[in-house]
């Protein structure tokens, strides 16, 4: 009994504030360290008793659920060892609900730390934990819960090589909390190299879904198209804008190219001789480099911009200069109705506003960040570097005669805020649990025969009289690039132009979802992710990240093959050449035929198609709308 | 209305962007009542203080140590305290902006009932809380709907988890915006929604069982004909009586996932699972932010989570004739178009 004692008191961390300590931090002093480094109970008798009654609390609690869900499914929880991705909206609520349910081999990986914008629905945080590690916090917190779980945390990014292969392997199940797709495309990936069941699950707003995934029995993540990042034309960030998010992306690209490393990839690059000229000096008044590169930004580029007659007609007139003084006597503010009901953020500044908030932002980076000029990137969060993406998109759509934003829309577009509430994310948790019982059931029988269902959460009616709606689960798509043919066509503007590095970077990882992929032709190897850039180390090996695909001899027709070592998943790739291929569709150079991105719309096609076939008619069309509502996929952090 | 502060707008920035200032602010200007710390009712206090709404917890009950085992609001060390006043500390430690208020009272007379209703805009109460008196809690719906305040009952047995929801007349004012601030505004358009009281549920339970509702729905149902008139029989060892009443009215729904109906009857007197109360518990949860904030459709009026299908069904009861809406039918034709 007191071996048992001392393991579970003395694993336990104390927990600042937290609300859910069993043990206040103060009564670490009943503890003190002896010269082994161990520590030993002081006052072991009222331990002994608080230990007691913990038991007590916890063979309550498991009896409770094993007299619902019977002796034979309840040794299943006891001995499942779970992989839980992300501690953040949907994982506080799953680590809950998971170790309350009786599971106690749990790891948790998580590489975000705790902000104040979290507290509304991540539960397990409280204001003291901000900036702590959510992985490490969100463990200390379940703890608590039931003492005898063992629970290991670890800060960092499942995309790590730590996190890899033969980690996966030591897990039954892997239940997915993520809010981003990269890590979602990535953890599939992990789980089909591996073989093990993946749960995986999505929320945005009010909206969510939940689905269980297993190789070869069940669709994988990436058997439908899922959305990628949206990727403008160069030409209309760097010329012709016409919406508020071209500005902002803009902004964040100025941004990044003011105060961040050098990057010649950045859409602004041409921009950047002037705007160092500001950080080679020893000593920069802000106020005045800010004015000038206002100047510069608003009033001469613009100038010229606005003599490149091709691109203007009657329909597009050019853009109008604004000069800082004209800008500080616009101080009118665009105010409606509704204007009473808002916060002052959410209020559309005056162009003077914006100018002066330009200015001080300018100001502000060469004033107190000076330090970090130079390594500095755009977030959301940073509120300088927001004010500073906020005002000079608002003066760029002052130029472009675009409607201007407030703050508040300005943030939400520039960071791609997904609205998050806990009730959602608590729903999607639960059906989590749900699904993963089915699962541990399964072991041994097809997925496709076991209770498990894709589960949409829809809102604010049902569907059908369904609030939550199952659907069963798909088979594999057969073309599926990552699970099935593993084979897609690339259709490429110029094999001559296109760098072999740039192909790796823009099309391989950013389209197909690979972390660290190696590019083979004719049995060699043409690209190492060790040695991603040109330089004398990549030169010994015999690589040149910098070449041409025409330089490594690649010709229209060529194959090309893809391996991802750390994902487990290769792939092959047909290239082809295509002079032709739009500018403004595909920035890129690139455009992938097969599997995912093989432009949304026609893969949507596809997948709607083969859902018509397979799923009986009321259970599709339901589903297929809240796909819509949903846009398949739904992310939350 | 006092103004949302700084100190508000940051910890509620991402339901900000999902509702808006005017419904956060009707949030916080609300007084909901959470009669009964069990079930889903444990998972709706986390999700309504967080939201910004001032809770009352009340409860009469002591803690035990399976209380612990399920309320994560509870310690080891509040075993043999009130369950309220514990659990009021915890809650409120998870939004230190929200207020959060407890009390053991219970409804000794019907001018002490209506006393204890009073002031609040919502008033969430689970059955168990009541010793499974279902009269009573109709009589609560009846209390509150002469106060104007909404009524939400709660019940859960093991993997399946149901509410009531009785919100009179409620007219809503808006819906959610669509598409983020690049979609622009939409003119907001009222509707009216007329919720049954639990009186006429109650009155509609023969019917329910011979009609065409899901199982899990017609279970909720023969626990209350089963304790009509005697809610002494609310014990676990009358499993064999309630099985007897299921035949005698003959009405023995196959709920998924439950073997029997004396399986069944017992589930109704432990704790659910803590996924099925947090599953109810959000769609609960919903429901009250729905009614305070006048924005979106609420669902009338009954609502049952089966963990074993998966399926949470919304049911009208007692069932309506029902006229064809006009949104129904453009659903329709959504679900045409996409067929093609």
């Amino acid at each position: 009994m007191e071996r048992h004692v001392e393991n579970n008191r003395f694993r336990q961390e104390p927990v600042g504030g937290s609300g859910f300590c069993t043990r206040k931090a103060g009564e670490i002093g009943n503890f003190r360290q002896d010269s082994l480094g161990k520590l030993v109970a002081v006052g072991v008798k009222t331990l002994v008793l608080q230990a007691m009654t913990c038991a007590d609390v916890t063979a309550a609690g498991d009896a409770a659920v094993k007299a619902v869900v019977g002796e034979e499914r309840f040794a299943m929880i006891q001995s499942a060892k779970l992989l839980v991705v992300g501690a953040g909206g949907i994982g506080c609520e799953l680590l809950k609900n998971l170790v309350l349910s009786g599971f106690r081999e749990i790891e948790v990986v998580d590489l975000d730390t705790i902000d104040v914008s979290n507290l509304n629905r991540q539960f397990l945080f409280r204001r003291v934990h901000v900036d702590r590690p959510k992985s490490v916090v969100a463990a200390e917190a379940v703890k608590q819960f039931r003492p005898n779980a063992n629970i290991i945390s670890h800060h960092g990014n499942v995309k790590d090589p730590q996190f890899g292969l033969e980690f996966i392997g030591k897990f039954d199940v892997v239940v997915n909390a993520l809010d981003n797709l990269e890590a979602r495309r990535h953890v599939n990936r992990l789980c089909l190299a591996a073989e093990k069941p993946l749960l995986e699950a999505g929320s945005t707003g009010h909206l969510g879904q939940v689905t269980v995934i297993r190789k070869g029995e069940t669709e994988c993540f990436e058997c439908q198209a899922k959305p990628s990042q949206k990727v403008y034309p160069y030409c209309t960030i760097r010329s012709t804008p016409e919406k508020p998010v071209h500005c902002l992306t803009w902004a964040k690209n100025l941004f990044d190219l003011c105060f961040g490393p050098e990057d010649e990839s950045n859409l602004l690059a041409d921009l950047a001789a002037e705007m160092r000229k500001f950080q080679a000096q020893e000593s920069v008044d802000g106020e005045d480099a800010g004015r000038r590169i206002f100047a510069h930004l608003f009033e001469e580029d613009i100038k010229k911009q606005a003599q490149l007659e091709d691109l203007w007609s009657d329909q597009r007139p050019p853009p109008g200069p604004l000069c800082y003084e004209d800008a500080l006597k616009n101080t009118e503010r665009p105010s409606t109705d509704a204007d009473k009901d808002k916060l002052e953020t959410q209020k559309v500044p005056s162009v003077a506003g914006d100018a002066q908030g330009f200015v001080a932002a300018v100001a502000k980076m060469y004033g107190e960040r000076r330090e970090l000029i130079g390594q500095s990137s755009f977030s959301k969060d940073d509120p300088v570097a927001m004010d500073f993406v906020h005002c000079a998109a608002n003066l760029r759509m002052q130029n472009y005669r675009i409607g201007r934003l407030s703050r508040w829309d300005a943030q939400s577009i520039a960071g791609s805020i997904i609205p998050a509430v806990a009730s959602t994310n608590a729903i999607v948790a639960g059906l989590e649990v749900v699904q993963l019982l089915h699962v541990l059931q399964s072991v041994g029988k097809n997925m496709k025969d076991s209770k498990a269902r894709t589960v949409w959460v829809r809102f604010p009616e049902p569907s059908r009289k369904k609030i939550l709606q199952p659907s069963s689960l798909h088979t594999p798509n057969p073309d599926c690039f990552v699970c099935g043919s593993r084979t897609a066509r690339v259709a490429l503007r110029s094999l001559e132009e296109c760098k072999i590095m740039a192909l790796a970077k823009g099309c391989i990882q950013g389209q197909l979802g690979a972390h660290k992929p190696a590019l083979y032709a004719n049995g060699s190897c043409i690209f190492d992710p060790e040695y991603p850039e040109p330089g004398e180390e990549a030169e010994e090996e015999g690589l040149h990240p910098e070449w041409s695909l025409s330089q490594w001899g690649l010709t229209s027709g060529s194959l090309l093959q893809v391996e991802d070592e750390g994902q487990g998943w290769s792939i092959n790739l047909v290239i082809r050449e295509e002079p032709d291929l739009d500018e403004q569709l595909y920035p890129g150079g690139f455009k992938v035929e097969a599997g995912a991105g093989a432009g949304e719309e026609a893969a949507k096609d596809m997948a709607e198609k083969k859902r018509k076939a397979e799923a009986d008619a009321a259970e599709a069309t339901a589903a297929k709308k809240a796909q819509l509502d949903a846009n398949t996929v739904a992310l939350d952090d | 209305m006092s103004a949302i502060t700084g100190d508000q707008v940051a910890v509620y920035d991402r339901q900000l962007r999902l509702w808006g200032v005017q419904a956060q602010q009707r949030l916080l200007n609300a007084k909901v009542l959470i009669w009964g710390l069990e079930g889903s009712n444990v998972e709706a206090c986390k999700n309504l203080v967080l939201a910004g709404i001032a809770l009352t917890l009340r409860d009469h009950r002591t803690v035990t140590a399976a209380d612990v085992g399920f309320n994560y609001f509870l310690r080891p060390e509040d075993i043999g305290k009130l369950r309220a006043e514990c659990a009021s500390k915890r809650v409120q430690e998870m939004n230190p902006l929200g207020s959060v208020s407890f009390s053991s009272d219970r409804p000794t007379s019907d001018d002490k009932l209506k006393e204890l209703l009073k002031g609040f805009d919502i008033v969430v109460v689970g059955l168990s809380c009541l010793g499974f008196d279902f009269e009573l809690a109709a009589k609560m719906d009846s209390v509150c709907r002469s106060l104007g305040a909404g009524f939400l009952l709660t019940v859960a047995a093991g993997e399946l988890s149901f509410f009531f929801s009785d919100l009179h007349e409620h007219v809503m004012q808006d819906r959610s915006a669509q598409g983020g601030p690049e979609a622009g505004p939409t003119e907001p358009k009222a509707e009216t929604f007329s919720f049954p009281s639990f009186g006429s549920w109650l009155a509609a339970v023969p019917e329910l069982l011979q009609g065409k509702s899901d199982a899990s729905f017609k279970l909720i149902g023969l626990l209350a004909s089963f304790l009509q008139k005697d809610p002494q029989k609310a014990v676990p060892s009358r499993a064999a009586d309630f099985a007897t009443h299921c035949r005698e009215v003959k009405c023995e729904p196959a709920v998924d996932g439950l073997v029997g109906m004396e399986q069944a009857f017992g589930h109704f007197f432990v704790e659910p699972l803590i996924h099925v109360a947090s599953v109810l518990g959000g769609l609960l949860s919903q429901e009250v932010i729905k009614a305070i904030t006048r924005k979106d459709p609420p669902l009338v009026n009954s609502v049952c989570f089966n963990a074993h299908t998966g399926a949470a069904l919304v049911e009208h009861i007692p069932p309506v004739a029902a006229a064809p809406k006009k949104r129904k039918a453009e659903e329709e034709v959504v679900a045409d178009l996409l067929d093609d």
